[in-house]
C-alpha cells in the first residue's frame, strides 16, 4: 500500500515538473514575442524615415546611431527591416543593404548560419538570401546538408536568390541524395537562371539518373539552346524518364536539327517518350516531320496517336493537310484529328507547339497590325 | 505647401508615402478603403490623391469615377499606385480618369518626381 502511495506520489511530481518546464517554456516565448512586438512598434517609425529618405548614407548614420545595443532588440529590427525588404527597390533596396553591412546585422547572421537552433539556422539562411549576401555562399551551400529539414529548404531558396551558377553542383547533389525534394530544387536552380545553364548542361552527363532528368527539364525551361545536342544524345539514355525529359526539353527548342534523333525517339518502347518526342517533331515546323508523325498517328498509344496529331496541326500548312487526309483515310486518325481541329490554333498551349502554330496565328492575323512582310522577322 | 491624399490598405505603403511627402514639406492624410477616400476628400480638400487600386469595399477604379463624376473633385489630380502591371489595369485606370500610373513598389524618390511634376502642372492651371 505503502509502495503504491510512494509511486503515485512520484508520478505526480513527475508529472507536475513536467508541466511546469512546459509553463515556463511558453511563458518564455509569450515574453520574447511580446518583446519583439515592442521593438517592433517603437522602431517601425525610424525604419519609415529611413526608408522615404532612400536609406542614403546620412540617413543610414543617423539610423545606426540610434540602433538599440541589446542584441534580441536589434535582431527584432532587423527582421523588420527585412520584412520591408521585398517591397523596396532600386536604390533604397541597396540602401537597405548597405545598412546590413555597415550595422553589423549582416555578420549577426552570418554567425546564426552556424548556431545549434534549428530556428536561428533557417531565419539567418533566409535573411542572407534576401539580402543577396553572396559572402555567405558556401555556408549556406553547406546548410543543404543541414540535420532539420526546414533548414535546408530555406538554404535552398537563399542560394536561388544569390544568383550564382555555383549553386547547381551543390543543389544537384543535395537532390541526388534525396535530401530536397524535387519541386523546391526546381524553382531554386530555375531561379537562377541563365548563369545555372552551363552547370546544368554539365550535370546531363551526372550519374543520377534523377539529376539528368531534372538537368534535362530545367534547361527546356531555360531555352538554353548549346545543350540541345546534348539533349538530342539522352534520347538514348538508359533511364526512361531521363529520355522524356530530354524530348520534352527539345520541345522547348523547335530545333530542325532535332528531326532525326526524335523520329528515332518515335520508335522507343516508352509511349510516354513517343509522345513528347511527337510534341517536339510539332515545334521544329519541319516539313520532314510529316511522315513521321503521319505514320504515329496509327501508335498502337491512343496518347502518342493524339499528341501526332496536334503535333502535325502545330507544323501548318503541310502538317494539316496530311492530318486531314490522314482523318479520311482511317477513322482512327479522324478520331485523333476531331479534338485538334475542334481546339484551334488559339488554344494550342505555346512551348510544346509554340514557335510553328505562334507563327501560323501570326500569319494570318497579325503580320498585317505588325506591318511585317516575313514571320521569321517575329520574335516569339 | 500641398495637401495630399493617400489612399492604401497597405499600412508600410501608405506611411512611406506620407513620410516622404512630409519631407517634401507637404500635409498628408491616408485613408484605408473608397468610402473613407471620398469622406476625406470631402474633409481634407486635397491637391492630389494618390490612389490604390486594389481597395477594400469599392475599388479604386471606382473611388477614381466617383470623383470624376462630381464638379467639385473632377479636377483634383489622381495618380494610380497599383501592384498590377498589365496594359488593361493601366488602360481602366486612365479610362477612370487618373491623371498617371505608380507602380508598386515604388522608390520614395520616384514618388517625389511624379508628385512635383504633376503638383507643378496642378498649380499652372
Amino acid at each position: 500500500m505503502e509502495i503504491a502511495l510512494i509511486f503515485m506520489l512520484a508520478g505526480s511530481l513527475a508529472l507536475l515538473a513536467q508541466l511546469s518546464v512546459l509553463v515556463a517554456g511558453k511563458l518564455r516565448l509569450d515574453r520574447a514575442a511580446a518583446f519583439e512586438r515592442r521593438v517592433r512598434r517603437a522602431a517601425e517609425a525610424d525604419i519609415i524615415l529611413l526608408l522615404a529618405d532612400e536609406a542614403d548614407e546620412p540617413a543610414r548614420r543617423r539610423f545606426a546611431a540610434a540602433l538599440p545595443s541589446d542584441p534580441r532588440a536589434r535582431a527584432a529590427v532587423a527582421a523588420l527591416i527585412l520584412d520591408y525588404l521585398p517591397r523596396l527597390r532600386g536604390s533604397v533596396r541597396d540602401g537597405v543593404r548597405a545598412l546590413f553591412s555597415e550595422a553589423g546585422f549582416a555578420e549577426d547572421y552570418r554567425r546564426m548560419l552556424a548556431s545549434r537552433r534549428r530556428e536561428d539556422r533557417r531565419r539567418a539562411a533566409g535573411a542572407l538570401g534576401a539580402l543577396g549576401d553572396v559572402a555567405a555562399f558556401g555556408d549556406i551551400a553547406r546548410l543543404l546538408r543541414d540535420d532539420a529539414p526546414e533548414v535546408r529548404l530555406q538554404a535552398l531558396a537563399a542560394l536561388g536568390a544569390l544568383g550564382s551558377g555555383d549553386a547547381v553542383a551543390p543543389i544537384l547533389g543535395a537532390f541526388a541524395a534525396g535530401l530536397v525534394p524535387f519541386g523546391p530544387a526546381a524553382m531554386s536552380l530555375l531561379r537562377l537562371g541563365a548563369p545555372a545553364a552551363p552547370h546544368l548542361q554539365h550535370a546531363l552527363t551526372d550519374p543520377s539518373p534523377r539529376v539528368r532528368a531534372l538537368a534535362a527539364q530545367l534547361l527546356g525551361h531555360l531555352e538554353w539552346l548549346p545543350a540541345a545536342p546534348d539533349l538530342s544524345s539522352l534520347l538514348r539514355d538508359p533511364a526512361p524518364d531521363v529520355r522524356r525529359e530530354a524530348a520534352r526539353s527539345l520541345a522547348h527548342f523547335g530545333l530542325d536539327e532535332s528531326c532525326e534523333p526524335l523520329a528515332l525517339a518515335m520508335e522507343d518502347a516508352d509511349p510516354r517518350l513517343r509522345a513528347a518526342a511527337a510534341r517536339a517533331l510539332g515545334a521544329t515546323g519541319a516539313p520532314r516531320a510529316v511522315p513521321i508523325l503521319r505514320r504515329a498517328l496509327a501508335d498502337a498509344d491512343p496518347d502518342v496517336a493524339l499528341a501526332a496529331a496536334a503535333a502535325l496541326d502545330a507544323l501548318g500548312r503541310d502538317g494539316r493537310a496530311a492530318l486531314a487526309a490522314a482523318a479520311d483515310a482511317d477513322p482512327r486518325a479522324g478520331a485523333c484529328a476531331d479534338p485538334v481541329r475542334a481546339a484551334g490554333p488559339g488554344d494550342l498551349p505555346l512551348g510544346p507547339f509554340g514557335r510553328a502554330a505562334a507563327r501560323e496565328v501570326l500569319d494570318r492575323a497579325t503580320l498585317g497590325a505588325l506591318h511585317v512582310a516575313d514571320p521569321a522577322e517575329v520574335t516569339i | 505647401m500641398a495637401r495630399i491624399l493617400i489612399v492604401d490598405d497597405d499600412r508600410f505603403t501608405a506611411r512611406l508615402a506620407a513620410a516622404k511627402i512630409s519631407q517634401l514639406g507637404h500635409v498628408a492624410a491616408i485613408a484605408e478603403d473608397g468610402p473613407e477616400a471620398l469622406q476625406q476628400v470631402a474633409d481634407f480638400r486635397p491637391d492630389l490623391i494618390l490612389l490604390d487600386l486594389m481597395l477594400p469595399r469599392m475599388s479604386g477604379l471606382e473611388v477614381c469615377r466617383a470623383l470624376r463624376a462630381d464638379a467639385a473633385t473632377r479636377d483634383i489630380p489622381i495618380v494610380m499606385l497599383t501592384g498590377k502591371v498589365q496594359e488593361r489595369d493601366v488602360e481602366a485606370g486612365f479610362a477612370a480618369g487618373a491623371n498617371d500610373y505608380l507602380t508598386k513598389p515604388f522608390s520614395p524618390r520616384e514618388l517625389q518626381v511624379r508628385l512635383q511634376a504633376h503638383l507643378k502642372h496642378a498649380m499652372r492651371a
